[in-house]
């Protein structure tokens, strides 16, 4: 077994497909398309499912909000000690946090109330005072901030508040901390004006995972105006949406890569009399059936893999360079959820190999036939001069 | 040495339009010897050519060339005996327009293990001795009938085959090129090559170096004159 | 049952396979029932032509199906944080009876496409044709594998609920009633260890004397002790031999025995199965060619493949046995023993 022979092989088909630029742009740049949009979907969910996978691991077993008239209230202090009553609860925190409007940056952010900076979502260091904040990376970028900064917060009554920066911190995940400010619960609960004994929701946790809807269904048994949220409850709603979403989408995807296999099809079984009469001047030339097909094939491979790399490629720069613009508005039924966001770069090896199965393998089946077909055409054609 | 054996060629068999293009016919050639196959166009020259060829399989009968029984050869085998010993001048050329000079001598030996350079270098040398060197890097469609011929005499050539097969070769060619092409075959006999020309050109079957013609009609041998 | 984009990629993956299959069978029984060899009728050509067809079909084929093997197992990993308990591949095929034998299944398919292009690439170096029947009778064996295969993964995919709560790698293998675990339990590591490494040094030793011998018997020991190498470094990857790189690339505890994790780092996981893969198909093949030696015409052809196969085999079996040195030494800088258990 050599490897010249289809090297040569493979150089020829090259020349094949360059000799017809024209009639191949049409279908590189259909498949690039096809790839394109595939490629953004994927990668996009992925990123989401990255950034959701975090946020799970970091929530509450279980949250409990107050619904008053059918929208989130305030939860009264009374509620934290009925919970801890019940039986399994090892720990109920009362959490103050919302979201500030920055007029001058034109942009939200979240400050959370924190009584100690252990136990956060994410990595915190130093030393929170009074009148002290931590801020996410994106804040202190945008800002211009560093350790040992004022920063200038208007609060509720419209006062303006001066806080010392003493730290920055970051995480691996955009979503969660790059607008985040952190400060000491007893401000936050001033900065906001949120009266004393009452919070914002309560963080519930539990001993043993398995009691866990137990826990909530009685929960909501003792408190029936609470929303009760666990863990497992967000990330089916997580799901559903992934699910319910990526699937419309995917029937249309799916449509369009059939009409595409069927346009590729169509293309490659009606061969120009041209192409015909260079199969038939190789085939009386000494290559045989086998040659043939093995040229042409690469000739798809060639084709389908550069359409593939420049798609993909497209499709990175697109999610997580300029932020999905063409996706998000199909895609993001949930961005009220998160107000302004980046995606996280997440590419794995196996999303790469989703694409390919979903776009290259079936332009790949679709032409195996053609090009056989093609390949078939009789040598003693080219003799007889048709 | 070639030899056919009650060789009959049937196209479209069982059908409407069912045709036999060869029609039992027995032949010898040695090696080394220019044959010729005269007659008519319709004739059946060219399909027996093709059956000398290797290009095609009888529908029954034998053909053996270079000792070799080809009629049931697999086609991958057929084609790869087919590369190493014959050489096809086709009537119309057969050559690739947008192609070099070059790359159309060597396609050939694409799907062989050669390496391109070495290809390359064999139609070089080939593309000298025919005087053509200084068109390799031209486009076919840039060049004359002559050398358009000239450019296929190569490639038949490429292999090095020890039988050379000419289906019409002077069908658009002019007195002068035509003696041209008598003399390159002249050259190629006296390396010991055995040539099969299909022709119904004077100009060709009266040539000295023709040692034995076949005459078809109807696709059938009626008759063979040997000098 | 979860409806998203992997499964239905993956089921799309596996619809295709079966579509080339059945139809590269369908052309193959024409081929079987209308085969005249030495006729030169117009049939007889077409067939001939088609030939082509059905072996470039199963090439495809082929390459799709190990596709497809790649893509399950990472939709496995991708479904784990929708099926409770599950916390990679290995939750997930273990949530429920399908899994593991879809897994299995389809890993035997490969062998079996291996083998049918083996005595494919055979048939075509002969002039005469001479294992025509044979192939395509063949090519009917393998049909009701890939239904059932395709079969096994549409119920593995339905099955599947969020709610159903599974046991995942770090709990399943050492509980009883899982059989999975069950071998890991019951199997002592130590054992394990010594057959892997038994096995190995047979393995590569037979292969060695396969380059340099032709025995009947030997060529049938070398797809032999392949089989039981492939076998014993998947069932090692189960008992003992994942912790060393679970360890070392990502550092879990050593009670972590998955042997999907390794993927999590692809730049070692899958060059890693792919030698094993290569080692045990390679090896596999030097036995199914070796009955093909009767056919005269093949004799010089089955003694030049099974060099290749063999020497194939090595570069495997090697490799994935040198890699594996490799993180056991890292592990043993790192922790200080190998014997960790």
């Amino acid at each position: 077994m050599s490897l010249e022979k289809h090297r040569n092989l493979l150089d020829y088909a090259v020349s094949f497909l360059l000799r017809r630029k024209g009639k191949n742009f049409a279908t590189v740049l259909v498949f690039t398309l096809v790839v394109f949009t595939l490629a953004s979907v994927v990668m996009m969910m992925g990123s989401l499912k990255q950034e959701a996978r975090e946020t799970l691991s970091l929530a509450p077993d279980i949250t409990v909000q107050k619904i008053i008239a059918g929208r989130q209230g305030l939860v009264p202090l009374e509620y934290a000690t009925a919970i801890e009553e019940i039986r399994g609860v090892s720990r109920v925190e009362p959490r103050i946090w919302g979201y500030y409007y920055d007029a001058e940056e034109d942009a939200t952010y979240t400050i959370i109330g924190v009584e100690s900076l252990t136990g956060l979502p994410f990595e915190v260091r130093g030393n929170l005072s009074e009148s002290a904040v931590i801020v996410g990376e994106a804040i202190a970028r945008e800002k211009r901030l560093r350790i040992g900064d004022r920063l200038i917060l208007r609060d509720h009554r419209g006062e303006y508040v001066k806080f010392r920066v003493v730290g920055i911190f970051s995480s691996r995940s955009a979503l969660q901390s790059a607008d985040i400010i952190v400060m000491p619960r007893s401000e936050a609960r001033k900065f906001f004006g949120i009266p004393k004994e009452y919070s914002n929701d309560l963080a519930v946790y539990v001993a043993n995972p398995a009691e866990l809807s137990n826990i909530a269904i009685k929960i909501s048994q003792k408190l029936p105006d609470a929303r009760v949220l666990t863990k497992q409850q967000i990330r089916e709603t997580y799901d559903a949406i992934f699910g319910w979403r990526s699937g419309v989408f995917l029937a249309a995807i799916l449509g369009a890569i059939l009409a595409f296999a069927i346009l590729v099809w169509d293309r490659a079984s009606g061969l120009t009399a041209e192409e015909k009469k260079e199969i038939g001047i190789l085939k009386a030339l000494g290559w045989s059936t086998g040659d043939v097909l093995e040229m042409r094939t690469f000739e798809g491979v060639v084709l389908a893999l550069n359409s593939y790399l420049a798609g993909v490629l497209l499709a990175y720069l697109h999610v997580f360079y300029l932020g999905a613009p063409l996706l998000k508005p199909v895609l993001l039924g949930w961005s009220t959820l998160y107000p302004e966001f980046e995606l996280m770069p997440a590419v794995t090896f196996e999303d790469l190999i989703l694409i390919f199965v979903i776009s290259v393998v079936p332009f790949l089946a679709a032409i195996v036939v053609p090009s056989w077909r093609a390949s078939t055409i009789d040598p003693d054609e080219a003799m007889r001069g048709i | 040495m070639i030899r056919c054996e009650h060789v009959t060629k049937v196209f479209n068999k069982g059908r409407a339009n069912e045709v036999v293009a060869v029609r039992d016919v027995s032949l010898e050639i040695a090696e080394g010897k220019v044959a010729v196959l005269r007659g008519p166009s319709g004739s059946g020259k060219t399909t027996l050519l093709s059956l000398i060829a290797c290009v095609a399989r009888p529908t029954s009968g034998r053909v053996f060339v270079s000792g070799k029984e080809v009629s049931k050869l697999p086609e991958n085998f057929l084609t790869s005996f087919r590369r190493e010993h014959v050489g096809i001048i086709f009537q119309q050329f057969n050559l690739i327009p947008e192609l070099s000079v070059l790359d159309n001598v060597t396609l050939p030996l694409v799907p062989t293990p050669i390496p391109p350079r070495e290809s390359r270098k064999r139609a070089l040398e080939l593309l000298r001795r025919l005087g053509m060197e200084k068109r390799s890097s031209f486009k076919v469609r840039e060049l004359s009938g002559g050398e358009q011929q000239r450019v296929a005499i190569a490639r038949a050539m490429i292999a090095n085959p020890r039988i050379i097969v000419a289906d019409e070769p002077t069908a658009h060619l002019d007195t002068k090129l035509a003696e041209e092409f008598l003399d390159i075959m002249r050259s190629l006999k006296q390396e010991g090559r055995t040539i099969v020309i299909a022709t119904h050109d004077p100009l060709v079957y009266e040539h000295e170096i023709v040692d034995v013609i076949f005459d078809m009609r109807d696709g059938m041998l009626v008759g063979v004159e040997r000098r | 049952m979860i409806l998203n984009f992997w499964i239905i990629s993956q089921i799309i993956g596996v619809a295709i396979v079966l579509l080339l299959s059945i139809y590269a069978a369908v052309q193959g029984v024409r081929i079987l029932l209308r085969w005249r060899y030495g006729s030169a009728s117009e049939e007889q050509l077409e067939l001939e032509k088609r030939t082509y067809l059905v072996s470039t079909l199963m090439q495809y084929a082929l390459a799709f199906q190990m596709l497809s093997l790649l893509l399950f197992v990472a939709t496995a990993d991708y479904l784990a944080s929708f099926i409770r308990g599950a916390m990679c591949a290995f939750g997930s095929l273990n949530a429920n009876s399908y899994g593991f034998t879809t897994l299995w299944v389809k890993i035997l398919t490969i062998f079996f496409y291996a083998s049918w292009l083996a005595v494919n690439y055979l048939d075509s170096k002969a002039e005469d044709y001479p294992l025509v029947r044979q192939k395509y009778a063949l090519l009917l064996l393998l049909l009701p594998i890939l239904i059932v295969d395709a079969y096994l993964e549409v119920r593995y995919f339905a099955a599947i609920s969020p709610n159903v709560i599974t046991s995942c790698c770090g709990s399943a293998l050492r509980s009883v009633e899982n059989p999975y675990g069950f071998v890991a339990l019951r199997f002592p590591a130590r054992l394990a260890m010594l057959i892997f490494f038994a096995s190995y040094a047979l393995a590569l030793l037979l292969l060695y004397a396969k380059l340099h011998r032709e025995r009947r018997s030997l060529a049938l020991a070398c797809g032999v002790m392949s089989l039981a190498a492939f076998a014993v470094s998947i069932l090692a990857m189960f008992t003992f031999l994942s912790p060393y790189f679970n360890v070392v690339l990502f550092g879990l505890p050593t009670q972590h025995r998955c042997p999907f994790e390794v993927l999590r780092e692809p730049a070692v996981g899958y060059p890693l199965y792919a030698l094993l893969f290569a080692g045990g198909i390679a090896g596999v093949l030097v036995a199914v060619v070796e009955p093909l030696r009767a056919k005269p015409s093949l004799r010089d052809n089955v003694s030049a493949l099974q060099r290749q196969l063999a020497k194939l085999a090595l570069i495997g079996f090697g490799g994935f046995l040198a890699v594996s040195l490799v993180f056991m030494l890292i592990f043993y800088t790192m922790v200080g023993t190998i014997f960790y258990h």
